[in-house]
Order: C-alpha cells, then structure tokens, then sequence
C-alpha cells in the first residue's frame, strides 16, 4: 500500500478507525469483473456504428440538406416558374350572379354587367352585387314591359310570306293597348322673339299648328 | 499491374484500424480499473459492469477527440465516475434499496454477519460524504493510487487531493467512530 496518508490533527483512536475502515474499503473493491466482461464491451462497440460509418451518414445528410435548399431557393427566385404555379393553382372563376330584391322587381331594370379581361389575374375577393339603378322613367319602363309580354306571346307562323310576327292567342292586338301620346305644350316667351318691348305670348301648339 | 496493386494495397494501413487496435489495448489495460470505479458507487456487480460497459462505449465513440492518448486512464475513469454517480442517483430517487454486499474473503460464517455490518456502516459512512471527498476516498482505495496518481487521475493538483483526503479521512473517522469497540474507553 503505498498510498499518501495524512494524519494532521486526527488522533490515534481516529487514526486506527479510518485505517480500518480503508482496509475495509480495498478488501471491498478488490472485486474482479466477470471473465466475459471484456467481451461484452467489445462486442458492445463492435454492434455499434463505426467513426466512418457515422461520417458517411453525416456527410450524405449534409448533401441532402444542402440540394434540399438549393432547389427549395431556385424555386423561390424564378418569377415565371412561381407565376406558372400560381396560374396552376388559380381556382375556378366565379359566375357574377346578378339579383334583384323581390320589392324593386317591377320597378327596376338591371345594367349589363361585364365582368373586366383581367379580372382572372386579380386576387380573389368576395364578390359584392351592386344595386341595379334606374335609368328610364316608369311609364317608359312600363310600356317596354307590356311590349315584352306581348312579344313573348307570338309566334313565328311559317305560312305568312314576311316572317311577321303573329299572336299566339289569334288576337294580335288583345293585349296591345294604344295610348295617345302626349306632348307638353311649348312656351315661347316675348323677349325670345321681339326684345320683350311687346307683351304678346306666342303660343304654340303643335296640334293647332297641324 | 494487379499483382502490383495487390502488393501495395498489402503495406497500406487504414488508420480506422489502427485507432480499433489502440483501443482494445486501452479497453484490456483499463477494464479492472473502470469496474472497481463503478462498484465503489453502485456497489452491485452487475450495475457496475452494466457502467463500466457504457463508459467504454462512451469514450470508443469519442476516443478520437482524446488528444493525450496517455491520459486514456484518467479520462475513462472521470468518465465512469460520472456515470455511475448519474446511475446511483436515479436508483436512489427511484427506491431506497438495500445493497447486498458481496463479502470476498470471509473466513467463517460467524464472521459474515460481522463483516456485512461493517461494511453498510462504512458505505453510509462513505455516501454521506461531498462527492468531491467521495471520489478521492474511492480511488486511494482502488489498486492502492497513491496521492500522486489520485491527482492525475481527477486532473487536478497534488495539493488539492491531499486536503481532500485529510477532510475524507476526518469525516470518516467522525461517522465510524460510534462502531469502534474502543468508543467507550475514549
């Protein structure tokens, strides 16, 4: 035993009970590993992957991160490619579809809407229908509807040499109504025609005039 | 200009064989040494070769990194130190268990009872104590290290080890001191 012994400040009782204890202690780890334990751990290192083995995984994951990369950036960067792939993935276009409330269906008449040439390029939004708008006065609206009705109820009669228009219900007037036409009277005032110095109106009147 | 390739290729000497070789020199030099570490911790022949396993697949995985190759002792043995402190702990805060400790040289039955009795009171002694005084008392026990070598096997100074080894031997000495049959004279 030529192990270092430092016996400062212990006295000789302590002295005598560490030495036994550190006899003990060598009797106790004077055990031998079992005669197979060499084997087992060379075994053990022999099951595991090699230093090269574990370089070549590295290396071949190194490669493939980095081509995974390039082809990830080389995508990214070219617009027409990116552009071509956005052309493929563009979703069907939508059919406008026009409405008109159930309340305004008599009085309104809806605008023809065309839809714009580029619109396939803009970014999808949700469609907003705008409120159809008057444009013609009401008696006007209602004549075209009542001439509308009665177009739909003739028929093109092959027998008649002109191709004109005949009624389905034999009655080709029955559901034409003629209204006199009506027209404001016009007013010419005196200065228009004269200066003014004289006080007498012109007063013209179509009818009178026929 | 096979047979000359086949001659060259025969001098040829691929280093990751050499590395192999000078291992299973180290690993046959050593394998005492990493097991008695373990088992002055675990105190359990087979948790203790279970360690001294791992430790040397632990330091193959990464004896390529050790520069001082003559320094292989040292490394392995912080390195099994390591792990069996790490394997004692979980055992420990797993179950309190009661280590059956293996008597070598025992003379007589009557003896073994005696013997046992010593020898839980020195490793409670023993466990009771910092790790840092822990691990110098473990390895001045171990193939008798002497303070010098207990220094170059921790990588730390000879000073250093010889003031833990006195405060080891005091805490000992204060711990065991109750079981000696002279307690009651003093």
């Amino acid at each position: 035993m030529s192990r270092t012994r430092i016996n400062d400040r212990l006295s000789e009782f302590d002295e005598r009970v560490v030495a036994a204890a550190e006899a003990d202690l060598d009797r106790l780890l004077s055990l031998e590993p079992s005669p197979e334990f060499a084997a087992k751990v060379l075994a053990r290192i022999s099951a595991e992957p090699t230093g090269r083995g574990r370089r070549m995984a590295w290396v071949g994951l190194s490669i493939a991160s980095a081509a995974a990369l390039i082809i990830a950036f080389t995508l990214r960067s070219d617009p027409a490619e990116s552009d071509r792939a956005q052309s493929f993935a563009r979703p069907a276009q939508q059919d406008v579809v026009l409405s008109i409330a159930p309340s305004d269906r008599r009085d309104t008449v809806s605008t023809a809407i065309t839809a714009p040439k580029r619109a396939h390029l803009a970014p999808r939004r949700p469609v907003r229908i705008a409120e159809p708008v008057v444009l013609i006065d009401r008696s006007l609206a209602d004549a075209i509807h009542r001439l509308a009705v009665s177009t739909r109820n003739m028929t093109l009669d092959a027998g008649v040499p002109d191709g004109r228009l005949q009624s389905a219900s034999e009655s080709p007037t029955s559901s034409v109504v003629v209204e006199p036409l009506t027209v404001p009277e016009l007013v010419l005032k005196p200065a228009d025609q004269n200066g003014g110095r004289s006080g007498t109106r012109l007063v013209s009147n179509t009818r009178s005039d026929q | 200009m096979n047979e000359w390739a086949g001659g060259f290729s025969g001098t040829l000497v691929n280093p990751d064989d050499v590395l192999e070789r000078e291992f299973e020199d180290r690993l046959r030099e050593s394998t005492t040494l990493a097991f008695r570490v373990a088992y002055g911790v675990l105190r359990n022949r087979q948790d203790a070769e279970d360690v001294a396993q791992e430790a040397f697949a632990k330091a193959h995985r990464n004896f390529t990194q050790l520069r001082d190759r003559g320094r292989f002792r040292a490394w392995l043995v912080r390195m099994t130190w390591r792990l069996a402190i790490d394997r004692w702990r979980s055992d420990r805060r797993r179950t309190i268990r009661e280590h059956s400790v293996e008597m070598p040289a025992v003379a007589t039955t009557e003896d073994v009872a005696v013997a046992r009795e010593r020898s839980a009171h020195l490793y409670r002694a023993i466990d009771a104590l910092p790790e840092k005084l822990r691990v110098v008392v473990v390895l001045a026990a171990i193939e008798g290290h002497d303070v010098r070598e207990v220094a170059r096997l921790l990588d730390v100074p000879e000073g250093t080890v010889k003031s833990r080894l006195f405060l080891a031997r005091k805490g000992l000495a204060e711990s065991l001191r109750c079981l000696a049959p002279e307690s009651t004279t003093d």
